[in-house]
């Protein structure tokens, strides 16, 4: 059904909310999109489908990419990804797909990791803060 | 005397035919191809990658819908800014089990739940009525099998339904297309060997609508329907048609007493 326009393509991001330091954890995403390959036909009209794909998944961890993949037109439609991670700090993880329109969408989810202690990981050192607002 | 009793007997013999014919075919009315213990839901015959694919509720691609139809359950729409939940109360369950009931009569007609859903969205909210096979409508139709999930199909064809039964099983045993090709040739008869990579199914309807990677998309009954005839090179029917409603009918009596599986994924 390439003829159908729908203006909320769904994204869908699962991760887990904690983890411990060290620990290997699964994040699976999918996206909903046509994946048109671009060699289809309409079967009445004869007319080549026009190629619209997803071409670039970018997951970054608190700003910093992590992870990235090119995609071709052999994907199939509602891609499935998943990827695997080593919990270091807590943070925020974003996962953004660009099709090949440019067009962009992201979906974020908060991970918070613990060290052996029970006390959260967290990405910034305060000592250094503390150090500057004493030197203003 | 002789020619008497040779014409007696004839017509004793044709009598009793007639009345042994009409028993048999009452009796053979109900008589299903698969006793409850035999039946097996299409999750049975696909690959273990699918099988799995379905069972995870995150990688089954027909949550996509659900979650729409979710979503569309709730917002209002017309002059009375009516929507389905302000009926159908979400926190009650009153639509849980009433997806294993469909087809049904009503009005005298016989409809499937997608009309359904049209017919509440005319009748009720007062706006205009879905496509048939639109994404909208599956949607819809998904979320509201999805809530009853695990519930035992249980469609009734006694009463007003009896006809359309009939209908329904003759549509199943007939030969249709240049194939020659009935239904129960292949679901009743070799179910569970190969037709080329894959296995023939028992050929029953709780999985639907059913997210088909064929199409990439979720579809209803009736399209499945009309691509089975397709492949028996027959002209297939429109979405929607009594006969295949009547067939559906048939199907889901076929395998009642199996548990909902929508969306279930399949090839």
């Amino acid at each position: 059904m390439a003829s159908e326009t729908r203006k909320n393509w769904r994204r869908r991001l699962k991760a887990p909310e904690s983890a411990v330091k060290g620990e290997i954890i699964t994040i699976k995403t999918m996206a909903e999109h046509i994946m048109e390959p671009g060699v289809r036909r309409d079967p009445e009209t004869g007319i080549i489908y026009p190629k619209k794909i997803i071409d670039l998944v970018i997951c970054r961890f608190n700003g910093k990419q992590i992870y990235k993949t090119h995609w071709f037109s052999g994907v199939s439609a509602n891609p499935f990804m998943a990827f695997k991670m080593k919990a270091i700090t807590s943070g925020l993880l974003e996962v953004e797909w660009i099709d090949d329109y440019g067009q962009s969408s992201y979906k974020k989810a908060v991970i918070i990791v613990y060290d052996e202690n029970g006390k959260k990981v967290i990405p910034m050192k305060l000592d250094k803060i503390n150090s500057v607002k004493e030197a203003i | 005397m002789l020619i008497n009793r040779i014409i007696c007997f004839a017509l004793f013999l044709i009598f009793s035919m007639n009345v042994s014919s009409e028993d048999t075919i009452d009796k053979n009315l109900y008589e299903k191809p698969y006793a409850s213990n035999e039946l097996k839901s299409g999750q049975y015959f696909s690959r273990k990658e699918t099988r799995n694919m379905e069972i995870e509720e995150f990688e089954n691609p027909g949550m996509i819908w659900v979650e729409r139809g979710k979503e569309l359950f709730d917002i209002e729409e017309g002059k009375n800014s009516n929507s389905c939940s302000s009926c159908h109360k979400q926190d009650v369950n009153s639509l849980l089990g009433a997806a294993a009931t469909y087809p049904k009569v009503h009005n005298n007609k016989l409809i499937n739940i997608e009309q359904k859903i049209n017919m509440c969205r005319k009748n009720y909210m007062k706006v205009e009525e879905y496509k048939l096979e639109s994404v909208n409508l599956l949607s819809l139709s998904s979320y509201i099998a999805y809530i009853s999930k695990g519930v035992p199909m249980n469609v009734n064809v006694e009463g007003k339904a009896k006809k359309y039964f009939i209908k329904g099983k003759e549509m199943f045993y007939q030969r249709v297309g240049q194939m020659n090709l009935a239904c129960n040739q292949c679901h009743d008869e070799i179910a569970g060997s190969y037709l080329r990579a894959e296995r023939i199914s028992q050929g029953h309807v709780n999985g639907f609508p059913a997210y088909l990677m064929r199409w990439e998309s979720v579809a209803s009954v009736h399209r499945r329907f009309q691509f089975c005839n397709n492949q028996a090179r027959a002209k297939p029917l429109e979405i929607g048609h009594d006969d295949y409603n009547a067939l559906q009918l048939y199907i889901a009596w076929r395998g009642n007493s199996l548990l909902l599986e929508s969306p279930s994924v399949r090839r």
